[in-house]
């Protein structure tokens, strides 16, 4: 349960010069149930797009994503979404924006409340129930995001550049919040991240991906073991050899960027 | 006030046109105790109440629902939106011969005259509620398990609310402010006609009540409407 198998993805559009422009290429990636993957890549490399169509937003224009080893038709609950801007639905409370999931799904009053109650707790804003999000600071905002889409129970959390718009040390205590809950919940997530530290701290796997037409440059295992509460593990030697690896192969990417703007598509 | 009554009674400008607020509201008593044109002034008061309120609540049911429909159908919303864009710069008192043409004289088609300007206002505001939710938004929707009229019904609707309230308070303003054009359309009540009759026979002092209740009312509807906003559309701008 909670299988990610990408194979063959390909997405292309026509710009507004009506140039055809290949945004992803030939991607084939497996996410087992259960592993945390971040994919980290300069920016254009269409980690994005990548996620947009493995949440079902965008169609592929080859390949395919399947989930179980069924394909998908669009969004569903079965892949919660976690998004850099929170997106949460500033006309409902903290706990109204839990409780909607469930709510479309046809959960009765009372085990609503249950699972509200439940994600509240271990979000650790209880006492926040009640309060808009406009009430609420970035971090907390981005914690009522993590509970809403856990509180419908996917199998598969996507997660798009999540902590992005925190400062560093609210990011680095929800990072630590992340992991505390996904060890919880065993649920297969996949992270977009610009931060090679994050996704090293946070993943069993780290994709590399090359600059457009974006491909699956490098996979990389992280064979620290859970938990990683500590701080420590980020100065672990294993942590910075991967952490220079991994530099190393997306710093390459990132220098095409900046030079590729006469190049032909 | 007090400019105003040193400038009138110092003889600057003619009494015969401009009364003081003292001789105004002296005239006022007199119009409530005697009424106007045999009505007292509070029939005149609800006769243009009711026509704006009916007016403006018809423009709502109706501008609504369409405009939430054509923000979702891009291809109604591309049939639709130059028409928008004609129409509304015509003032409404054009319409008003025709609307007599059409419609005769009776109540139909003044409060129809107020309907057909609120509704252009709530619907354009309609619209561009429901363009302007993020989609980021819809998208969470979907992912929630909200798709299709679960999406239309607990996610945009609610995302577009705020820019609907404003298409209400602009349309509740403007069908108030029409009440005096639509009351062309040969009324015996109300208080544009109360105006457009006194200003007929010179009864200055008269227009003057007429159009200080006019901006009283319009303001206390104003205020109704903006503090049904806040308290409805409470997160808005936040």
């Amino acid at each position: 349960m909670g299988n990610i198998e990408i194979s063959g993805l390909t997405h292309q559009y026509v710009d507004t010069n009506g140039q055809l422009i290949t945004a992803i290429d030939n991607v084939s990636l497996s996410v087992s149930q259960g592993r945390f993957t971040s994919i980290v890549g300069p920016s254009g490399c269409g980690k994005t797009t990548l996620l947009n169509i493995v949440a079902g937003f965008i169609p592929a224009s080859r390949g395919a994503v399947l989930i179980n080893g069924k394909g998908i038709s669009g969004p569903g609950p079965d892949r919660g979404v976690v998004f850099q801007s929170y997106a949460l639905f500033d006309w409902l409370t903290v706990r109204e924006n839990i409780e909607f999931g469930p709510r479309m799904a046809g959960v009765g009053a009372v085990e609503r409340s249950e699972r509200a109650d439940r994600f509240l707790g271990m979000i650790g804003l209880r006492q926040f129930e009640h309060r808009y999000p406009y009430e609420l600071s970035g971090g907390m905002k981005q914690r009522v995001a993590i509970a809403r889409a856990l509180a419908n129970e996917p199998e598969i959390l996507l997660m798009d550049e999540p902590f992005a718009s925190l400062d560093a040390q609210t990011r680095e205590l929800m990072q630590e919040e992340l992991l505390k809950i996904w060890e919880a919940t065993g649920k297969t997530v996949l992270f977009i991240t610009h931060s090679i530290d994050e996704a090293i701290y946070l993943s069993s796997d780290v994709a590399v991906m090359s600059f457009r037409p974006g491909r699956l440059k490098q996979m990389f295992n992280v064979s620290l073991p859970y938990p990683r509460a500590e701080y420590s593990i980020r100065t672990d030697r294993r942590f910075l050899e991967l952490k220079v690896a991994i530099h190393e192969s997306v710093r390459e990417e990132i220098a095409k960027q900046s030079g590729t703007s006469d190049e032909a598509a | 006030m007090i400019l105003w009554t040193v400038v009138v009674d110092s003889g600057l400008i003619s009494t015969r046109f401009t009364p003081t607020p003292l001789e105004i509201l002296q005239e006022f008593k007199v119009l409530l105790e005697d009424g106007y044109v045999g009505s007292p002034i509070y029939a005149h008061i609800a006769a243009s109440l009711a026509r704006t309120l009916i007016g403006f609540s018809a423009a709502a049911i109706v501008g609504i629902p369409f405009g939430l429909l054509v923000g979702r159908v891009r291809f109604l919303e591309a049939a639709f939106m130059p028409w928008f864009a004609f129409l509304r710069p015509i003032p409404a008192i054009a319409f008003v011969p025709l609307v007599i043409l059409w419609f005769g004289i009776g109540e139909f088609s003044k409060i129809s005259v107020i309907f057909f300007s609120s509704f252009l206002y709530i619907t354009v505001s309609t619209i561009a509620g429901v363009k302007s939710v993020p989609v980021q938004i819809m998208r969470a929707g979907y992912s929630l398990g909200a798709l299709d009229r679960k999406s239309f019904l607990y996610v945009i609707l609610p995302a577009a609310l705020p820019q609907i309230m404003i298409g209400l308070r602009l349309g509740s303003a403007i069908s108030w402010t029409l009440v005096v054009a639509a009351e062309l359309v040969a009324a015996q009540r109300g208080l544009g006609y109360m105006i457009m009759d006194a200003s007929t026979f010179f009864r200055v002092k008269d227009v003057y009540v007429g159009l200080i209740l006019i901006g009283i009312i319009g303001f206390l509807l104003e205020t109704i409407i903006a503090t049904v906003e806040a308290r409805l559309v409470h997160w808005r701008g936040k």
